[in-house]
């Protein structure tokens, strides 16, 4: 942190940042591990005979600059960037946070412009290594929420009751979102509608926090659309010469789950921290739903307990994330369905279509759990070097958080971390 | 017999002559917050003093806006003042402050270089508060809290 330049009172400008730099190894060659949904995972496909694998360096690697200007006591601009592993080549996607600060009463906090989306425990300070015990925010919980910021404004407000105080918080605005990785393409995930409730109870070593968003979808899967699917779908539905009615309405019901545009998603969670000089304990429960069955309909928790013994830290974890809907699938075959007189290649243009459909509703679908060990080496006042190992039971149709060659079967996974955070 | 008696007389004799001496010792390594004469204030509680070091309010308890001034961040008095003050480690505070920082929540005080430079600072800021060594407590400044281990 460097104070770069300073009037007697007022104006202040402060230059800071944090970083890490990380290494990973994973004993699984038919899956890929990603620390989030934006990264696109190695081709696991091409066995490599090397230990570290071309992505080891990557995934946890990061560095956030922030710039931060107090124009007076109550009134500040700051601006972060974050570069990190993700397939979105938008310089959009690099500003994390570019707001004016106002503090109209000492209670109340008005933020405008990019502001953190701020529900969970962890939104906000999911690339600052340094400030928690793990090496990385449990995947199974922060590995595929697609936000990070919001274009708008957010109000708090603080009031001290007993030995504690009670934080209110309402956002609203829309969101840049991020980019997702699907197969070769990459879908811009965007909110054009977000608002988010969270209430903070801090009380000596406890926190407790309740959250809630609602957010609208404001962009349309493209991929979906350049495989086809859109328009396949759209076609059956309308209705092709002997195609019967229950099949014209299957199509429509598929093509209504995987329409992300106008898509409603709800957020619900319950977190709690523990901090004192001994111990750090954070456990948080979450919910999501949506109005597609493609968007994410999951439920998710994890349990996070560090020792702190000096300089050391070990810390122990498990979290998992489970979907709410059975794994769709057919029932039957379109391509059966058709008059005796079409054609073997009809019927297979049909089947096709109607199991990518299915592949493509069922390919959100997350079903795994994680145990975590690790230990935290506060080096110096500034760097921390930790150690982590994580086995992954990543269940059969689980795709999004672990896309792998066999998606039907079970699978542990190993994966051996190390990495230096830092600030500055 | 006599012998365990002789040992034990001579390490309560030595303990107690220990203990006797730290208050002098804790004297010397006591640590009071300071502001300037100006504010009105006459005191505050330790879990004040913590509200405000931790970012969790911005203004003195009578409502005016605190300029909260902090000491190098690795320093033996920074140290010595949170474990005093709310028992948290430096690992803590600083791993806390990098997740207010960094969230744009709050950004952190200012750091300066030792007591007298604190001193300095409160001395000529109305709404500063800052923590010294009482060794090097003077006039030009008001104690309001004293931090004893």
């Amino acid at each position: 942190m460097a104070a770069l330049a300073q009037a007697d009172d007022g104006g202040r400008l402060t230059f800071s940042g944090y970083g890490t730099l990380g290494l990973n190894h994973d004993d699984s060659r038919e899956s890929a591990f990603t620390r989030d949904i934006t990264q696109r995972p190695k081709d696991f496909s091409q066995t490599s005979n090397s230990w570290w694998s071309e992505d080891a360096w990557q995934r946890d690697t990061r560095l956030g600059l922030q710039l931060s200007y107090q124009l007076a006591p109550a009134t500040s601009v700051t601006s972060q960037v974050v570069l990190r592993d993700q397939v979105s080549s938008r310089v959009n996607h690099l500003v994390d946070w570019m707001y004016l600060s106002l503090n109209p009463l000492p209670e109340m906090d008005f933020r405008a412009g990019r502001i953190g989306f701020d529900v969970f425990l962890m939104s906000e300070q999911r690339n600052v290594g340094y400030s928690y015990p793990w090496l990385r925010p449990p995947v199974e919980f922060y590995g595929w929420i697609p936000l990070h910021s919001i274009d708008g404004v957010d109000l708090a407000y603080t009031l001290k009751e007993g030995k504690g105080q009670w934080r209110f918080k309402l956002q609203g605005g829309r969101s840049p979102g991020m980019g997702i990785p699907f197969d070769k393409d990459v879908y811009y995930f965007e909110s054009d509608r977000i608002a988010t409730a969270t209430l903070t109870r801090q009380e000596g070593p406890w926190l407790l926090k309740a959250g809630y968003a609602n957010l609208s979808v404001g962009t349309e899967a493209d991929p979906l659309s350049r495989m086809g699917l859109f328009s396949g779908l759209d076609t059956v539905a309308a209705g092709m010469p002997g195609i019967p009615q229950s099949v014209r309405n299957e199509a429509a019901d598929l093509r209504h789950h995987m329409t992300w545009k106008n898509a409603r998603m709800n957020y619900f969670n319950l977190g709690m921290t523990y901090d004192t000089p001994d111990w750090f304990v954070q456990a948080e429960w979450g919910r999501v739903s949506s109005s597609i069955a493609m968007a994410i309909n999951s439920d998710m928790a994890y349990l996070g307990l560090a020792r702190r013994l000096d300089d050391w830290t070990p810390y122990a974890m498990v979290s998992a994330i489970r979907p709410q809907g059975d794994v769709r699938s057919a029932s039957y075959y379109w391509g059966d369905t058709l008059p005796a007189a079409a054609t073997a290649a009809d019927r297979a243009m049909l089947n096709g279509l109607q199991s990518g459909a299915y592949m493509a509703l069922n390919s959100t679908r997350m079903n795994q759990e994680t145990f975590t060990l690790g230990v935290r080496w506060d080096l110096t006042s500034r760097t921390a070097l930790k150690w982590q190992w994580d086995t992954t039971h990543v269940r059969p149709n689980s795709y999004l958080l672990r896309p792998s060659t066999k998606v039907n079967q079970e699978l542990t996974v190993n994966l051996l971390s190390a990495a230096l955070d830092f600030v500055f | 017999m006599m012998k365990t008696i002789l040992q034990w007389l001579w390490r309560a004799t030595f303990f107690y002559s220990i203990h006797m001496s730290l208050p002098g010792c804790l004297q010397a390594g006591e640590i009071v917050v300071i502001i300037n004469p100006e504010n009105l204030l006459a005191n505050l509680s330790q879990a004040q003093v913590s509200d405000l070091y931790l970012g969790r309010t911005r203004t003195f308890p009578d409502g005016n806006y605190a300029q909260v001034i902090e000491q190098t961040r690795a320093s033996a008095i920074r140290q010595r003042f949170y474990h005093t003050l709310n028992g948290m480690s430096l690992n803590q505070v600083n791993a806390y402050w990098a997740r207010l920082a960094f969230s744009g929540r709050v950004q952190p005080p200012d750091a300066i270089q030792d007591d007298q430079e604190v001193l300095k600072k409160v001395t000529t800021h109305r709404t500063a508060i800052g923590y010294i060594d009482s060794s090097q407590l003077n006039d030009s400044v008001k104690e309001v809290l004293r931090l004893r281990d």
